[in-house]
């Protein structure tokens, strides 16, 4: 009887305590209490003012080496808000959509959390991340940020992410003493690129490594060749639907990428996740690979930790398709933005604010394999020449056209029948069948 | 139990004896139910709800909002039925539903009697092909991806070793014995074509789930008595013949089982595919529990829950009429 | 049986040969786990200058494996504890007493057996919300009642075996003698059906530690247990089999250890459950 009427008992208490447990704010860290947070000056003015203080909790996606380099940011954080506490997660990068959706669901999201571009502007249409207008204001004011930068921050006009790691792409990896041997130069046109190309294949060698297993180095690919054979505002205009997917120049670059899959891709590009690219190229099965800087810091930390950048191994831009074209780099990166019910705004105000500041960018920058977004950093800052030539092509001119990683710029089912269709592409190179999944996805999605 | 019940009903002063027993059943029933409808009942049919609408996770539908409600009706039924992306799923589905458990049905029916032929060692044995079931499907996805790696696999290195390096492309059928994950072959049937990516798959499920069909068949042929089996032989029967005439027959219980508990297994496959392929390459591995979670979680620009919500009906619905006439036996021979 | 012994030969070495071939799986993660990664890169089965070290466990502990183990022992035991009891309940008064719906009530709760979990998937988030089951530790509540709430079908149907087996007349000579039904239930049929309790125990025990997508749904990070860890570890962003590997035979471990500790439990439990209708 008594147990019995125990078991009930519990179970009803717990369902009524349960139901008064309420409306979840974003208040997920498990220690408690709440310091009083002191007033923070928002205007983008840079360290060294009042420190703030209370519980705070951020997400990432990063492990290993980067994860390491994350850490030594933070510290300065926390070095600078001695009464902060701030609890860190972890969450894989393929992860990152559907936690930050179930945790936004949920009501219980971190206060600040890494968040691509696409992201945030579905987030931001949804109401759930804070306006950092005050911030931005005083980072245009400085001249640390340019506008096209602002905009890919942006959802609608208002800035919600902060920009804190960068990343140029489209940049050809190879080893100088394979390259020498190989008897060629490094190829400043695509005329030359596709020379260097077919001297490799002539040599009965690989040409590229290509992670795509992964997914995302597909798109690391074709963006690249979009931009350049498209142009910056067809790559935007994709972005935002005023360009059409079977636009004439959009064909175009498919052809163009079929042409270089057809020719030069290895027969298991499928097969190999990124890293494992990596250091396939690192090992010799390959001669190039089409990849971010942040190869830098993955091809001495995951592959072979005695490369010597520069001499055992560099990139060279990939080249313009069309000489007379604009010039326009294609960068990614990683953006941190601020839950709008955060219980704690102005702890979660300040650490967005450090990020998005050179002295933050700079402890990471001087570790290699990043790209401050920040124009105050200054280039000297890097470790080592490879860093520092990807940092310079780095858009902090505003009149260099900088397009934003398409896929996670636009997010949602587009981005992944997007990957799923480059994965198909690669097998079949079939132009026709990928425009068509995407001009049926666009329509679907955004009517 | 049954008859004293009627006997109760028949004499009309005994009608508070059923009252009152269920009254005290209900009390020993209570906690469970109760979780059971919470958890259970009222969220399955949210979900049935919820698919007559149109809404996505990151404002979600809920019946205590009406006035954020977009009623769409059975459209998003029809969306979904006329969607390529949820045929791509089904026939990956429908792949598993057939190979599977084929496969499970087969291997561990022969495996059983193989065994019930050696007694010796019978449990050693045994105890090796169950073993794989206590093992969660997410390792031994993860077991399976290093089977499968390209570079460093075991069936890689194997298939180098033992020279059976080859590709096959016959007709409608195109196969190699390379890139176990991203591209052996595929089977073009003209209005579709079948991946055999989703064989990968499935042998990695196999390998977890046969152990169930062992100890079915096991339970099933201890169950044979042994006298028929003497008298056959004493008949001058050979094994096959006793094999094939006694015990296959007295296994009819048994295969069903397996086979029923297999076909459910592979309508709901989930971590075996998340883990190894995500679904991927492409849609190549994608199958109905896959699609439903990227509508829900990953498809965040255009609302998908309503669409993800439908395809949960439809797999529940296939499954229970389906199982409709064994869910009705069990219900009468149980209570 | 006779069986030449050609036959018995050919029987015993195809099913040795079978059964080391099925072991290779499991094999090729123990391995990879106790080795460093480079050396792994060439095969798992060069013995040559091979070191063996649990370097990689100690590394998997400490990123994180450890309170995922936690985590999962919570859960698990959790649920495991409250299916059993409430489900002991339940069973004895489906067994043994008759009320109104209980055919009803038991087509619902084999249904559970039958549709997959994504049937109540989807609202489950709104509703943990609406609870206030996605805070903090309340986390692990909600999923308990979860496991419990879908698991009540197997339950029932499994313990039902169980405790029909209990002989009729022990209960009805109990009647006679004026007990309760709550006595016989605690007196008489639990310790006559324990055996098919820890049978089902058990079952329980490894559905819920294995259990991937309700974890992966409704939990946050520093809740999740060692299943969701595996699946993240997997991630395609670093190649680390050799973290990977050591997780999925952590994550092996306990259902394997229950397992042979209690494999006639395990098996009768299955037994009761596969061979009926």
């Amino acid at each position: 009887m008594r147990i019995r009427r125990a078991i009930v008992v519990g179970a009803a208490m717990v369902i009524v305590v349960a139901a008064c447990g309420g409306n979840g704010s974003g208040d997920t860290t498990t220690t408690g209490g709440d310091g009083a947070p002191q007033t923070t000056d928002t205007t983008g003015d840079d360290g060294g003012t009042q420190s703030v203080s209370g519980d705070l909790s951020i997400v990432h996606t990063w492990t290993g080496s980067e994860q390491e380099a994350f850490e030594a940011v933070l510290a300065g954080f926390e070095e600078a808000n001695a009464e902060v506490n701030l609890s860190r997660i972890e969450i894989p990068f393929g992860e990152l959509n559907a936690q930050l959706t179930q945790q936004f669901a949920a009501g219980s999201a971190p206060d600040v959390t890494v968040a691509l571009p696409g992201l945030i502007r579905l987030f931001a249409a949804q109401g759930f991340l804070m306006p950092l207008d005050g911030l931005w204001d005083g980072w245009m004011a400085d001249g640390s940020y340019t506008e096209p930068l602002r905009e890919i921050a942006s959802a609608d006009g208002t800035p919600y992410g902060v920009w804190f790691k960068g990343n140029v792409n489209g940049l050809i990896w190879y080893s100088p003493d394979r390259m020498d041997d190989l008897g060629i130069e490094p190829p400043a046109t695509w005329e030359e690129f596709i020379a260097a190309l077919d001297a490799v294949e002539a040599e009965g060698g690989e040409p590229f490594a290509v992670g795509g297993a992964d997914l995302w180095p597909l798109t690391q690919w074709w963006d690249p060749i979009l931009a350049r054979v498209a142009g910056a505002d067809v790559f935007n205009g994709l972005v935002d639907g005023s360009v059409s997917w079977d636009d004439p120049a959009v064909v175009e670059s498919f052809e163009v990428f079929g042409d270089f899959i057809a020719n030069y891709f290895p027969a298991d590009a499928l097969d190999r996740g990124f890293v494992e690219a990596t250091c396939a190229r690192v090992d010799g099965a390959a001669e190039f690979q089409n990849q971010g800087a942040f190869v830098n810091l993955v091809a001495r930390g995951e592959c072979d930790d005695s490369l010597v950048p520069g001499e055992d191994f560099t990139f060279f831009l990939m080249p313009k398709f069309d000489e007379a074209a604009a010039e326009v780099q294609f960068v990614s990166g990683d953006l941190f933005a601020v839950n709008a019910d955060t219980a704690n705004p102005d702890a979660a105000l300040a650490l967005v604010e450090y990020l998005g500041s050179a002295e933050a960018q700079t402890i990471w920058a001087e570790r290699g394999g990043f790209v401050a977004p920040n124009s105050q950093v200054s280039t000297d800052v890097y470790p080592d020449v490879n860093d520092q030539r990807a940092a310079e092509l780095w858009p902090a001119d505003p009149s260099v056209a900088a397009v934003y990683d398409l896929d996670d710029f636009i997010g949602g089912e587009i981005q992944t029948v997007l990957r799923e269709a480059l994965q198909q592409f690669v097998r079949d190179q079939d132009v026709d069948a990928i425009v068509q999944s995407m001009v049926e996805v666009d329509e679907r999605v955004r009517g | 139990m049954e008859r004293r019940d009627r006997a109760h009903v028949m004499s009309g002063r005994a009608l508070e004896r059923p009252d009152r027993e269920s009254r005290l059943a209900y009390a020993f029933v209570f906690p469970l139910l109760l979780a059971f409808v919470f958890f259970y009942l009222w969220p399955a049919f949210n979900t049935l709800a919820g698919s007559l609408f149109r809404w996505g996770l990151l404002n979600p539908w809920s019946i205590a909002q009406p006035a954020d409600w977009d009623f769409v009706g059975l459209q998003n039924y029809v969306d979904t039925l006329t969607s390529a992306r949820f045929w791509n799923a089904a026939i990956n589905t429908g792949i598993w539903l057939v190979i599977f458990p084929i496969l499970v049905t087969v291997v561990s029916l022969v495996l059983s009697i193989r065994i019930w032929q050696t007694p010796r060692a019978g449990a050693t044995f045994r105890t090796v092909f169950i073993l794989p079931m206590t093992i969660s499907l997410a390792a031994a996805g993860v077991i399976w991806t290093f089977m499968y790696d390209p570079d460093f696999g075991v069936l890689t290195r194997f298939v180098e070793w033992a020279g059976i390096d080859f590709a096959i492309d016959w007709g409608p059928i195109r196969f190699q014995t390379s890139q176990w994950l991203s591209d052996p072959g595929i089977i073009d049937l003209g209005f579709s074509q079948i991946r055999l990516v989703n064989l990968s798959l499935i042998v990695a499920g196999f390998w977890a789930f046969t152990g169930f069909g062992v100890i079915t068949f096991t339970a099933g042929l201890t169950a044979v008595s042994s006298e028929l089996v003497e008298a056959a032989q004493v008949d001058g029967a050979t094994t096959r013949q006793v094999i094939r005439n006694v015990l296959i027959p007295q296994l009819k219980g048994p295969m069903t089982v397996v086979a029923t508990i297999s076909v459910i297994f592979a309508l709901r496959t989930f971590d075996v595919v998340w883990v190894i392929t995500q679904g991927g390459p492409a849609q190549d591995s994608e199958v109905l529990a896959v699609l439903l979670w990227k509508q829900a979680f990953v498809f965040l620009d255009s609302p998908q829950a309503g669409l993800a919500t439908a395809v949960a009906i439809i797999m529940s619905a296939v499954l229970i009429v389906g199982a409709w006439p064994y869910l009705r036996g069990l219900t009468r021979e149980k209570t | 049986m006779r069986q030449s012994r050609l036959t018995l030969t050919l029987l015993y070495g195809g099913l040795t040969v079978f059964s080391l071939l099925w072991l290779v799986p499991v094999m090729t993660a123990f391995m990879t786990s106790i080795r460093p990664l480079d050396e792994i890169r060439g095969g798992w089965w060069n013995f040559d200058n091979a070191t063996f070290t649990f370097d990689n466990y100690v590394r998997a502990w400490d990123q994180g494996l450890a309170s995922f183990v936690a985590n999962s022992f919570i859960i698990t035991l959790g649920s495991v504890a409250l299916t059993v009891a409430t489900g002991a309940l339940a069973t004895y008064a489906f067994v043994h007493l008759s009320f109104r719906f209980k055919r009803l009530w038991f087509f619902l709760l084999i249904t559970t057996m039958i549709v997959p979990i994504q049937l109540i998937l989807i609202p489950l988030l709104p509703w943990f919300r609406t609870l206030g089951l996605d805070q903090g530790a309340w986390q692990f509540v909600g999923i308990v009642l979860v496991h419990t709430g879908f698991g009540a079908g197997w339950a029932v149907f499994m313990l039902s075996s169980f405790f029909r087996a209990v002989p009729k007349e022990m209960l009805e000579a109990g009647q006679i003698d004026g007990a309760s039904h709550w006595d016989q239930f605690r007196r008489l049929v639990l310790p006559l059906a324990l055996p098919g309790i820890v049978s089902f125990a058990i079952i329980d025990f490894i559905f819920v530690w294995n259990d991937l997508l309700l974890a992966l749904t409704l939990l946050q990070r520093e809740f999740q247990p060692i299943q969701v860890g595996l699946a993240n570890l997997q991630s395609p962003h670093l190649a680390q089999q050799d973290l990977v590997s050591a997780g999925a035979i952590l994550a092996i471990l306990p259902p394997l250890v229950l397992f042979s500790a209690l494999n006639r439990y395990y098996v009768r439990g299955l037994f009761a459950g596969g061979t009926k209708g």
